[in-house]
């Protein structure tokens, strides 16, 4: 019989390996604990480009010899061109923030569906600096600014203008010249709503464009330092060899934003979840690996265990988490080389025992991540399922005592959770007046409670069943939710979610120890981010498309040969 | 025709007016019913902060309620305010788009639902419009006795009719009914005026934005209620990041 999770089936000759349940996957920590994979949605945006022979053009640069100026990059598709539009001016220092409060930066960028005209441009130059001050139309796709990495950009410019290469190690310790601040895509600030685009094939997945605006970023990026250093050197200059210039990513810091959307769409986080987990159920069913798929994954786990020496970080807990992973991957190497191991009837699912067994979370989640990795062809038709536009109903018919049955039975974590204790309510999630930032409120210190987000999912089903004890059983949702309208969207949400096992975070989300962290790198991780680096509990630093290959060898570059890229040698 | 103020995304029309709708005191529930019927408006091409400007106010000034008392008999339903309130159109195009569901499963096209001094008719219209639903009608009359009603037919698309000059969504309070629709074509001695809108319309709105005229202050300042003014502490913290970076 065939697994099936949301609408994402298994083949049905490959049923040995249960899919994992979601109490042991979305827990925090688990999900804190999240790596990239090839489903990732960086990974299946490499692998289109790839497959459809996108081709990539310089349409404009007009920047002068400190770089400021105006650039357009494009990509065409067979079908359309996505143009990016890019604005760098000088920044003063002080006003160099990571923060969506900031209100300049070095580069301001707008996605523009085809090519702009010069009207447009026109118009993009008054309003793309301003960034969530500005207005746009729905031909501009997504808004995105960065700042340079003052370590590394200087010292890459200064390297080439010399007629050198920059250091690897240095250019390793960083690995972008640019961090993007904000992505907006999704109607923001009047940019195109998703369903003008979600038809498309190139853009029906996740995050398609925004990812395709990193991308072009970061091209434009290296673009960028090789002009400022041929202002700077003349003759003597030289462009980034191709090793180093592939190892550079396009940086990003990552704050509150991010958990808010993890919440409000639900049924989009199962799909993504259950097109992961289908996968790694896929590989585990398998009844044995080739001697060349064996020396694939060796090589990898190789890789791996230099990508995560590479891995730098200065926050104490990932550090830790990094030296323990460390020890993980060595047992896992060694492991994958004993005899017999990778031989014996379901090796992957052994594999998958050995990692739960013996390893820290992300020890283990690494090891599924590796799973995957040379199994393309099992798997990669599920990033195909990695998108909705589900929207969650209310069932008036349905009797409060069914809803009562309900939650028993798929939100026993919540009704097990004390929300008598303070602690248990610690925090609150709202939007800030200040340019409608996301914070993070303590509710003994902090204002505003009055105002929560509804994110406390947990909480709020926990009340709803304390007070539909209250109530006849023979009563209907519907007339339940006339008399008390303030519990609609948390019933709308139990019975809507009933088929998506994956859709909860099975966690407070308001309590006293709660790292929003742990969401963030979650959804970075299906973005297809590495090199975690949390500054606090509350964000991060990663790096992006680093290994990716560049426009100009998308035709000769193995297109998924760029997971735990490592530094040049 | 006012100048346009601003033109929206349809992500914005759901994120602004769902909030506003919070800003006077909806349950968040209700305010997303509500942002999803506002999103219905703006890709039928109307002005959604001209509509609801007054549906909000309604509710701020406490002229309605979103209490309604609830009668039920043989599949028939009747919603009634509290004394001395008009019912909001949000509570009554919520409990309308919730009611009509079980109604189709059942095929229960014998059943209507009414609902006394509904403060603004037309978004109940709009609210069972976004819900999806077809083959049925929903008809209002108000005290100067001008009578509306809008049919729904298959692919989203609706017909408006009118008796007098008043359109429908300038009607004010008035008693409604929501029936299987009539077969047939109205008759054109009552119904004066008619329009039909499709969802063509919404293709449009995604490649124009929706355009807010004069009332969209009013709704932005109902949004503004629900978001938490900065303090020294929450500026440098609340986010995590410093506030200035030198990496």
């Amino acid at each position: 019989m065939p697994l099936t999770a949301g609408g994402v089936s298994q083949s049905p000759e490959l049923t040995n390996f249960a899919l994992r349940p979601p109490e042991k996957v979305m827990r925090l920590d688990r999900m804190g604990s999240s790596f990239p994979t090839r489903l990732s949605f960086m990974r299946s945006l490499i692998r289109r480009m790839s497959r459809e022979g996108w081709s990539f053009d310089r349409l404009r640069f007009e920047v002068d010899d400190d770089g400021y100026g105006v650039s357009i990059y494009a990509a065409h598709t067979p079908e359309r061109t996505y143009s990016l539009v890019v604005f760098t001016n000088e920044l003063d220092p002080q006003e160099r923030s990571d923060r969506v409060i900031a209100e300049a930066w070095d580069a301001t960028f707008s996605l523009f569906d085809g090519i702009p005209s010069v009207e447009d441009t026109e118009r993009l130059r008054a309003n793309t600096p301003k960034q969530e001050a500005g207005r746009f139309c729905p031909s501009e796709l997504v808004l995105a600014r960065a700042n340079k990495s003052l370590r590394l950009f200087e010292h890459v410019v200064s390297s080439l203008a010399q007629g050198r290469q920059p250091d690897l190690k240095l250019l390793a310790s960083v690995g972008y010249l640019m961090r993007t601040t904000a992505v907006y895509g999704s109607g923001k600030f009047g940019c195109a709503d998703r369903e003008k685009i979600s038809g498309r094939k190139e853009t029906r997945g996740a995050f398609q464009v925004e990812m395709l605006c990193v991308y072009l970023i970061r091209w434009f990026t290296i673009d960028l330092v090789e002009h400022i250093a041929r202002c700077q050197g003349g003759s003597f200059a030289v462009p980034l060899a191709p090793e180093p210039r592939r190892f550079l990513g396009i940086g990003n810091a990552t704050g509150l934003g991010m958990a808010p959307f993890l919440i409000n769409h639900p049924v989009l986080i199962h799909k993504w979840v259950s097109a992961r987990e289908t996968a790694l159920a896929r590989v585990g069913s398998l009844e044995s690996v080739s001697s060349e798929t064996i020396e694939k994954f060796t090589k990898l786990v190789d890789r791996a265990i230099k990508h995560v020496e590479e891995w730098k970080v200065e926050d104490k807990l990932q550090k830790a988490r990094i030296t323990r992973l460390r020890e993980d991957l060595e047992s896992l190497i060694k492991w994958t080389r004993e005899d017999g191991n990778l031989h014996q009837p379901f090796p992957w699912e052994s594999l998958y025992c050995f990692a739960h067994t013996n390893f820290s979370l992300e020890g283990q989640e690494l090891a599924v991540s590796l799973m995957l990795e040379p199994h393309g062809e099992l798997v990669d038709d599920l990033s195909d399922h990695m998108h909705s536009s589900y929207e969650l109903r209310l069932n008036p018919a349905m009797s409060v005592e069914c809803l009562k049955e309900l939650i028993e039975e798929k939100y026993g974590w919540a009704l097990g959770i004390d929300f008598e204790d303070p602690e248990a309510q610690r925090h609150f999630w709202y939007y800030s007046e200040e340019k409608l930032e996301p914070r993070f409120g303590n509710r003994e210190v902090d204002p505003g409670e009055e105002h929560e987000m509804p994110l406390a999912v947990g909480r709020d089903v926990s009340l709803l069943f304390s007070i539909l004890n209250k109530v006849s059983a023979e009563e209907t949702v519907g007339e339940f939710v006339i008399d008390r309208p303030e519990f609609r969207h948390i019933v709308r949400r139990v019975q809507s979610l009933v088929g998506f096992p994956y859709a909860e975070i099975r966690d407070n989300l308001v309590g006293d120890g709660m790292r929003p962290l742990d969401l963030l790198r979650f959804k970075l991780a299906f973005f297809g981010a590495s090199k975690f680096d949390p500054k606090s509990d509350l964000w991060t630093r990663i790096t992006m498309f680093q290994g990716a290959p560049l426009p100009e060898e998308l035709d000769e570059y193995d297109p998924d040969d760029w997971a735990f890229p490592v530094q040049p040698s | 025709m006012s100048v346009s103020l601003l033109k929206l995304s349809l992500n914005e029309v759901r994120f602004y007016f769902t909030r506003a709708a919070v800003g006077v005191g909806v349950p968040f529930g209700l305010a997303e019913d509500f942002g999803r019927t506002v999103s219905w408006l703006a890709c039928s091409g109307l002005d959604p902060a001209r509509i609801c400007a007054p549906v909000l106010q309604s509710l701020e000034s406490g002229q309605s309620s979103l209490y309604p008392k609830l009668n039920q008999w043989n599949g028939e339903a009747l919603l009634k305010p509290p004394p001395d309130k008009l019912l909001s159109a949000i509570q009554a195009g919520s409990f309308a788009s919730d009611w009509i569901v079980p109604m189709e499963q059942k095929s229960g096209k014998n059943s209507y639902l009414s609902a006394e001094n509904v403060d603004y008719p037309f978004l109940v219209a709009a609210a069972l419009g976004a819900s999806g639903c077809s083959g049925w009608a929903i008809s209002w009359e108000t005290s100067s006795e001008d009578r509306f009603l809008i049919n729904y037919e298959e692919n989203r698309s609706w017909d408006a009719f009118w008796s007098d000059r008043v359109v429908p969504e300038n009607s004010g309070p008035g008693r409604l009914k929501i029936t299987p629709a009539d077969i047939g074509e109205p008759d054109r001695d009552v119904w004066l005026h008619r329009e039909h809108r499709s969802s063509e319309d919404a293709a449009v709105v995604l490649e124009t934005g929706v355009a807010v005229h004069e009332s969209w202050p009013i709704i932005y300042s109902f949004f503004k209620r629900c978001l938490v003014p900065s303090t020294d502490g929450s500026h440098q913290a609340g986010a995590g990041a410093g506030l200035v970076d030198s990496d």
